[in-house]
């Protein structure tokens, strides 16, 4: 029971960017412990996440190595001591992971783009995104789409399909769009899961945020701020949107798209401000219900957002936290927990290089879902036919009772039709014991002088076969 | 026996010994009795209906039976089972016969208990069936069969799981010998079905056997002798075969043995209607060079197949191979060959059966017409296999999917058969579905065109109009139609197409009338194109395709509403597939109303009379789903901004007096203005929802029906767009301004923050009133605004003439001003509280109305004539 609890419990990873002696530090929000530290790690602002609830994953901003290359850091939650160690070309400022953990995307400095396959750690692509040093980026919901945030306020969106395409025929840019509404570096890039109509918002130095149509690229909306904005969150029922600036406050606003689609300004009078942080947000994150605001003045703090007062706060004394990460507690024991861990994709070290690809060489995957396989069969007996559920069916989560019901017809047809055959069988049989008796008849009682019919000529032949063998037998 | 007291009812537990004993009584023949088929083959189904109904055999343990009658129909089962088994012993097939096939009803339906206890004994005996001695088909078939539901319910006891491995040990040979040495399909056939639950629940049984059953397997497959139910059968062992072994490298393996066999036989297949360096390139891509060719498929090469028939059973059992293959979970990760997968998709949908111009000379007519009549079914399998692997690859095909959209929308332009085209639709629909948006940006063009060409053939409808005319005219087709029954759609359509009349695959379907089920096939892919992509560059197709949805509704429901029930004199599938239509442009119609889009869906009021129409007169389905529309549209008719309840109930709870302030604001402010966000706050706290609802209706039907009006509103929006870059600029030129004089405020900022530090946000704002009038004063005089407030308010005034709010839209204006202004001048901290306060006190209207947002246009408009003046 006390481990059903801790599973759900979540922790929170935070990292800085001035050091590498500062390191990771997991902290558990509820008691305000540490759970977990990793020396050596630090990671640019945007260049820290959770790959797959599994794996700590960082973009080093301090090592570079003698070429001047950067490095990622794939820690398995796990087992934190043997990090994975993957070298770029460049020293990567933001990255960001595709939902499902199957793509990891990188910023450098000089407006390079970097993707990566997770499972077989291959460098799908890269390309020059931007003359400025990216700042943020991010994929949509669907991860179809790629988002860009750079330091001269340009964000970009690409596709995913044209970017990752094996062929690369050119057939279809990849950028779908650019826009350099913003007058200053981005800083931030939520994507909304608001259905059909997927939504991102940016925030910026020049202290707007935009609401931005993903696809179409048209700009919806625009929230002044009367500081620079230094980090965005959105609030998980995405009404709230809160917006961290310059000089420590955190900005509330409800969120309308829908109402205030032609509102080109929506201006601060509804905003609530937290205040709490007296240097500048460095980023925000949520937990459950639960705000978590990073500042420059080393310190963060978990939010009540409904009474807007700080529940504890968290001192990292050696330095300001600039990444922030929720991740479930669970996922920090060891594996001895999990059953499901052998259906997890692996994790290979990213390449340094892209190589090329071999078109006989295939893709490694997992067929059918974890989720159906780790649970054994229902012991408990439907009553279908097996027969053919077995042969059709195969899809074992598949079994609704209507179903079950229909099988349960069908097993009834599938014997009947074995039935009729054999009635078919014992029809003919009967039929030509008729005959027989018939034409016994037949004999016994012929005379000459009746009417030779041509069926009855037929029959003697019949009857005269079948007699043979009756007569042998006898 | 039973004591003959009143039974209660007919859950009476008395009853099932009794029911038993008279049900052998009647049906099972005694040992010396010779075996009435006559009667018991009629039935025998309803024996076993009857078994299962009332759980004849289940001997439920339960503690309020009384223990005499647990015994009583325990004696009872024990008598039915030594009578099956004397029934199994005994010389006469029928009766034997009949004997095994009620077993296998008894493996499913006993108890556990019994189960466990005698499924050994059970299990040899059946097993003698299917051994030598036996001659009897259809007892070898019955005892297949009855072992595969033994050794199902076996599967599900983990405890005997070993002891199941030695015994389904057993089973193996003899079901090998009935495969190789049997000659009879239908023996096959259960032996495939044995085959099957042997691979599928005891694998570790087969390890021994693996290249015995491969061999075996493919041996049956590669003759292509079999039909195509059989073969499809032995396909799925063939399939799942390398679980046995359950490594990485027998799954790889077999997959290329697989693939290069479909290769060599379309290498044959193929000669004269494809160049030879197609399949050259196969052949490349398939072994990569320095690696060693496998061995072929079933451990040595059959060459069976005659030259005058083209191999098509084969290959096509050999896709649907691969097809199970990617679909079936496999315990270990594996290496899919997506490319080279991918590469025969392509190839073989490359192949229309027109011949290359080098080829001429070598071809006859009688062999093209070989290939084209065979083409359909190599086509239908490449699309399943096309499916499959998204099916199995899931989000980890995005780098290939580039290249299925080229394929696709390839092939699109060219596929006409209906059959191939229904399959095409639902290849879109999966892949929108699982590729999101990023993906209709390039299908939609061409979902969007093929869609509305086969919803615009209007001839289909006038012949198809009612459920009776349906039948012929579409008689072959709706199995494939319907994507919730494709296992058990599969076996049938493909025979059917294989007796087809060969279609000219390349010529244009210009005189054909498209099936219903293909315009439902285009109806659902709209359906799930609005979905996933409405939001998409879709202006340019948007409005047309909500039109031909509405007309498409429109028409499929001009002539009365379909029945979903199905007439048993009809097949079921071309009874219901009028409805079927209808339930289709309905969900389609319903889906275009309520995608993102910028204007108000213009046939919203037909489709309500439709949906209102459907849900008090058609069947029970289509009722119900027009029910679900309206309870859907609800929302975009009522627009709902619910409360954001921890936001706001905290406000209320709150006793800060400057928070209460802040929500007078608001609540003034709805009562003016109509915004659908304060009018949740009015529903929460005063509960006037219905007066303003209606109003809001009664707007939005002046807006529905009076064109004019609505032509009013569009341009106003159209204004603000345009007028919306110039003031943007505006706006960050002043912020631009600020960022240059930070050193003062700054100061001023720090000062402030180490005053301030653990003060919560709202104590803050009771210091804003001070400020105020020096921020208002402020905000007048600023250049930094960069125009001149009362010349703005001069000028805002003409083009607002006609509002009625004259005077609360200057205030506004004033606002809003003043907060830009505020944001220099005094700390910009609080100035964000800043006009909460002013408003508080002197209760103006904000800026979020409609009617502040018309005046924007007005300031902005001033500003380059103030500036022009004054120059």
């Amino acid at each position: 029971m006390e481990m059903g609890e801790k599973m759900n419990k979540e922790a929170l990873v935070v990292c800085s960017d001035k050091s590498t002696g500062i390191g990771i530090t997991v902290w558990d929000l509820e008691t305000g412990e540490q759970l977990l530290h990793i020396p050596t790690c630090a990671a640019a602002p945007h260049g820290l996440f959770c790959l797959r609830n599994q794996f700590i994953v960082a973009s080093q901003s301090n090592r570079h190595g003698s070429f001047g290359g950067g490095s990622i850091f794939i820690w398995p939650l796990n087992k934190p001591q043997s990090p994975l160690r993957s070298y770029t070309l460049e020293a990567m400022g933001p990255i960001s992971c595709t939902k499902g953990g199957l793509y990891i995307a990188g910023g450098a400095p000089s407006g390079n783009a970097y993707l990566w396959e997770v499972t077989s750690g291959r460098l799908l692509r890269t390309w020059h995104a931007h003359h400025k040093s990216l700042k943020c980026m991010v994929f949509s919901d669907d991860d179809s789409l790629l988002i860009f945030g750079c330091t001269d306020g340009i964000i970009s969106v690409w596709s995913m399909i044209s970017l990752v395409d094996v062929e690369d025929s050119g057939s279809s840019p990849s950028l779908l769009y650019y826009s350099s509404e913003h007058r200053s570096s981005i800083t931030g890039l939520v994507t909304m899961s608001a259905g059909a109509r997927s939504i991102f918002i940016s925030s910026s130095l020049d202290g707007t945020c935009k609401v931005w149509e993903l696809v179409s690229g048209r700009h919806l909306q625009t929230l002044v701020y009367p500081m620079s904005v230094t980090a965005i969150a959105l609030h998980p029922i995405e009404r709230l949107l809160f917006s961290g600036s310059v000089d420590g406050n955190i900005f509330v606003n409800v969120f309308d798209i829908g109402a205030v689609e032609d509102c080109f300004v929506t201006t601060e009078d509804q905003a609530f401000v937290l205040k709490v942080h007296n240097e500048s947000i460095t980023a925000l994150t949520f937990s459950g219900f639960h705000l978590i605001s990073a500042s420059e003045d080393f310190t963060f703090c978990l939010w009540d957002t409904i009474n807007r007062v700080v529940l504890r706060r968290f001192n990292n004394r050696k330095g300001a936290v600039t990444n922030m990460v929720v991740i479930k507690q669970s996922s920090l024991f060891p594996i001895l927990n999990h059953q499901r861990v052998t259906h997890q994709f692996q994790v290979s070290l990213l390449q340094k290089y892209p190589q090329p690809s071999n078109p006989g060489k295939g893709m490694a995957t997992f067929l059918s879902f974890p989720a159906s396989h780790s649970k054994p069969p229902p012991t408990h007996f439907h009553g279908n036919n097996l027969l053919d559920h077995l042969i059709s069916g195969s899809e074992q989560e598949e079994q609704t009772p209507a179903m079950l019901q229909t099988k349960l017809e069908k097993n009834i047809d599938d014997r009947l039709w074995v039935t009729s055959m054999t009635k078919h069988v014992m029809e003919i049989s009967k039929h030509l014991q008729c005959r027989l008796l018939d034409m016994m008849q037949c004999r016994l009682l012929c005379n000459p002088y009746e009417l030779d019919s041509s069926p009855k000529k037929k029959r003697h032949k019949i009857q005269s076969q079948n007699q043979t063998p009756t007569e042998q037998s006898q | 026996m039973a004591r003959f007291d009143q039974l209660e009812n007919m859950y009476d537990v008395g009853l099932k010994p009794v029911m038993l004993r008279s049900l052998i009584r009647q049906y099972l023949p005694a040992e010396n009795h010779p075996l009435n088929l006559n009667n018991s083959c009629f039935e025998l189904p309803s024996l076993v209906s009857i078994l299962q109904t009332h759980c004849l055999l289940s001997e439920l343990d339960s503690q309020s039976i009384d223990p005499k009658l647990i015994n009583t129909w325990k004696s009872a089962v024990d008598d039915w089972l030594s009578c099956l088994l004397s029934l199994l012993s005994s010389d006469m097939s029928d009766k034997c016969w009949v004997g095994i096939c009620l077993l296998g009803v008894s493996c499913q339906e006993c108890s556990n208990q019994r189960f466990l206890s005698s499924y050994s004994v059970w299990l040899n005996k059946l097993l003698s069936h299917i051994q030598p001695p036996a001659d009897s088909q259809l007892v070898k078939i019955a005892s297949c069969t009855s072992l595969a539901d033994l050794l199902t319910r076996l599967a599900r006891f983990p405890e005997v799981k070993k002891d199941g491995n030695l015994l389904a040990g057993k089973l193996v040979q003899p079901v090998l010998k009935l495969l190789n040495e049997d000659n009879v399909e239908a023996v096959w056939e259960g032996a495939a079905n044995l085959l099957y639950a042997l691979i599928a629940f005891f694998p570790a049984s087969i390890h021994h056997y693996y290249d015995k059953v491969e061999a075996a397997i493919a041996s049956k497959i590669l003759s292509g002798k079999c039909s195509t139910k059989t073969l499809k059968k032995l396909g799925y062992c063939l399939a799942l075969l390398p679980k046995a072994k359950g490594d990485k490298d027998s799954w790889s393996l077999m997959m290329q043995k697989i693939l290069i066999s479909i290769n060599d036989h379309l290498n044959e297949a193929f000669q004269g209607v494809e160049e030879e360096a197609k399949s050259d390139e196969a052949r490349r891509l398939l072994v990569p060079p320095g690696k060693d060719l496998p061995l072929p498929l079933g451990g040595a090469s059959f060459k069976g197949t005659s030259s005058e028939r083209l191999p098509t059973a084969t290959i096509s059992t050999l896709m649907f191979c691969c097809c199970k293959m990617l679909t079936s979970s496999y315990p270990v990760q594996v290496t899919v060959p997506v490319r080279l997968m991918l590469a025969l998709v392509e190839r073989l949908l490359r192949v229309d059966g027109s011949l290359p111009h080098t080829m001429l000379p070598f071809m006859t007519s009688v062999q093209q017409e070989l290939i084209c009549s065979e083409l359909p079914v190599l086509h239908a399998y490449s699309l399943e296999l096309l499916i499959a692997l998204i099916k199995g690859m899931r989000r980890q095909l995005l780098p290939h999917s580039a290249y299925i959209v080229r394929v696709v929308t390839r092939y699109f332009k060219r596929c006409s058969l209906p059959e191939l085209r229904i399959k095409l639709y639902s290849i879109i629909r999966m892949l929108l579905l699982s590729m999101g948006v990023g993906i209709a940006i390039y299908l939609a063009p061409d979902v969007v065109e093929n869609a509305s060409n086969d919803l615009n053939s209007l001839d289909g409808e006038d012949i198809e109009t009612s459920p009776a005319n349906t039948g012929p005219a579409t008689g072959a087709l709706p199995q494939l139609s319907n994507r919730k029954r494709k296992h058990g759609a599969k076996t049938g359509s493909l025979e059917e197409k294989q007796d087809a009349p060969s279609p000219k695959v390349g010529e244009s379907n210009t005189h054909q009338t498209i099936p219903i089920t293909v315009k439902i096939a285009a109806l659902d892919t709209l359906e799930v194109l609005l979905t996933v992509g409405a939001a998409s560059k879709s202006e340019s197709w948007r409005s047309s395709i909500d039109g031909l949805l509405m007309k498409t509704a429109i028409n499929s429901c001009k002539r009365g509403w379909g029945n979903l029930e199905s007439n048993i004199f009809l097949p079921h599938e071309s009874a219901s597939v009028w409805a079927d239509f209808q339930l289709s442009s309905l969900r389609a119609l319903l889906t275009s109303f309520l995608a993102p889009a910028r204007v108000r869906p213009p046939y919203l009021s037909q489709g309500l009379e439709l949906f209102r129409r459907g849900k008090q007169e058609a069947g029970m389905k289509l009722a119900q789903f027009c029910a679900y529309a309206l309870f859907a549209l609800e929302v975009l008719i009522h627009p709902r901004a619910l409360p954001l309840d921890d936001f706001y109930s905290a406000c209320h709870n709150s006793t800060d007096g400057a928070s209460n302030r802040f929500l007078e604001n608001i609540y003034s402010g709805s009562r003016k203005q109509n915004t659908s966000f304060l009018s949740a706050m009015q529903r929460t706290e005063q509960g006037g929802v219905e007066s303003h609802d209606d109003d809001l209706y009664d707007r939005w039907l002046q807006n529905e029906n009076e064109n004019q009006n609505k032509s009013e509103y569009i341009p106003v929006e159209d204004m603000k767009d345009q007028t919306s870059r110039p003031n943007d600029s505006s706006f960050t030129n002043v912020l631009e301004v600020r960022e240059k004089e930070p050193a003062a405020a700054n100061a001023d900022v720090h000062m402030r923050n180490e005053n301030e530090i653990v003060v919560q946000p709202w104590h803050l704002e009771e210091s804003v009133p001070k400020s105020q009038e020096v921020a208002s004063a402020k905000a007048v005089m600023s250049p930094a605004v960069g125009t001149n407030p009362e010349g703005s308010e001069i000028e805002s005034k003409t083009p607002l003439s006609a509002s009625d709010r004259l005077n609360d839209t200057n205030h506004d204006m004033f606002s809003c001003v003043d907060k830009v202004d505020g944001f220099d001048n005094v700390a910009g901290k609080t100035s964000s509280t800043l006009p909460n306060a002013k408003k508080g006190s002197s209760s103006m209207v904000h800026l979020d109305s409609d009617s502040s947002m018309d005046s924007f246009p007005g300031i902005v408009d001033a500003d380059p004539d103030t500036d022009s003046d004054s120059d």
